[in-house]
């Protein structure tokens, strides 16, 4: 008789085995978005180049306009290049600053002042390259626009407590930064990827705090002792494991990730609640002020 | 999404249209002039 195929991740499991929920394979690039500062911006990089060649073709003059116009078009790209970085991390926040420094304006700018040096030891007139140069300068405003120049959905915030955020942030930033570090060196592709889910779960609370800096008080201890703990644990278990391949430590160390983020996203969960409390009280004191004053309908 | 498409379908250029002509208008001038120092 033909004996039904069943095991411990069959739908009907025999009995009084336990049945094991299979979980869905996160996509590795969810939340993830492309980098603005690609090979567009490092293209710019390369172009300058041949100038190297022609500079020294020339006489004294010529090798030092055309030198320092090339020194400003690598200039112009390296500052497009950190001015894209800072604009993708403005469009990622719901509360940014702007940048300090608008990168990429000056970059158009340096790349106008570089066309037209390179320009000038090959033209007699000024005309041609100071039209060269507005047009390089036109060209790169419009191919990678301008700096976000104000601030985002900072009304209402106080900047003291918003700074404390960003800073505690920041060193919860570098803190994961460390253990994805460490955990390259378990050498294990599996553990990669659960460190890298952790680190979405983390990032989310940060996204959180940084919003409503208010919740720094209460997610405090998880941005420093909780993410400090799993870089340390992180740390030693990869040295640990490098060397042995413990499938012991290995499973503790997995299932203290399940724990950590659990935790986290619970505490981010909490956070928002209170968000909506706060919400409800205002929303409630309106409204009896309305009905109070006999404007609410009843 | 949707925006884009129906400004494309329409045949008129979209943002990141112009922008990609600006940025290939801008290697072409940069390479003009390190090949031929604008002359």
């Amino acid at each position: 008789m033909a004996e039904r195929f069943g095991g411990r991740f069959s739908p009907d499991p025999p009995e009084g085995e336990p049945r094991i929920e299979a979980t869905a394979p996160v996509n590795p690039f969810e939340g993830k978005v492309p980098a603005r500062a690609g090979f567009r911006v490092n293209l710019l990089f390369l172009t300058p180049f041949p100038l190297l060649i022609r500079a020294f073709t020339m006489g004294a003059t010529g090798l030092v306009q055309t030198l320092a116009g090339f020194g400003l078009l690598l200039l112009s790209a390296w500052l497009t290049r950190d001015g894209e970085i800072a604009h993708q991390a403005w469009d990622a926040r719901k509360v940014a600053r702007r940048p300090a420094i608008p990168r990429k304006i000056f970059g158009s700018v340096t790349m106008a002042a570089g066309i037209f040096l390179a320009c000038l030891p090959d033209t007699g007139s000024l005309v041609g390259p100071v039209l060269l140069g507005l047009l390089a300068g036109a060209l790169h405003l419009a191919a990678f626009g301008p700096d976000p120049l104000t601030d985002k959905g900072m009304e209402g915030i106080d900047g003291y407590q918003q700074d404390r955020a960003a800073r505690a942030v920041d060193q919860a930033e570098a803190r994961l930064a460390e253990m994805k570090d460490a955990i390259l060196r378990a050498n294990d592709r599996r553990l990669e990827a659960r460190v890298e889910k952790f680190q979405t779960t983390a990032r989310t609370m940060f996204r959180t705090v940084e919003e409503d800096p208010r919740d720094l008080v209460a997610a405090k201890k998880y941005l420093t002792v909780y993410l400090t703990g799993a870089r340390d644990a992180t740390v030693k278990f990869a040295d640990l494991y490098a060397r042995g391949r413990d499938a012991k430590a290995r499973a503790d160390y997995e299932a203290l990730l399940d724990d950590l983020e659990k935790g986290f996203s619970q505490q981010t969960q909490s956070l928002l609640t209170d968000n909506r409390d706060d919400l409800d009280v205002e929303i409630s004191v309106l409204r009896e002020r309305l009905e109070r004053e006999g404007i609410r309908a009843e | 999404m949707q925006a884009r498409e129906s400004a494309g379908k329409r045949g008129r250029m979209t943002a990141g249209g112009m922008r990609n002509l600006a940025y290939g208008l801008l290697v072409a001038v940069i390479l003009y002039v390190a090949f031929t120092g604008g002359a």
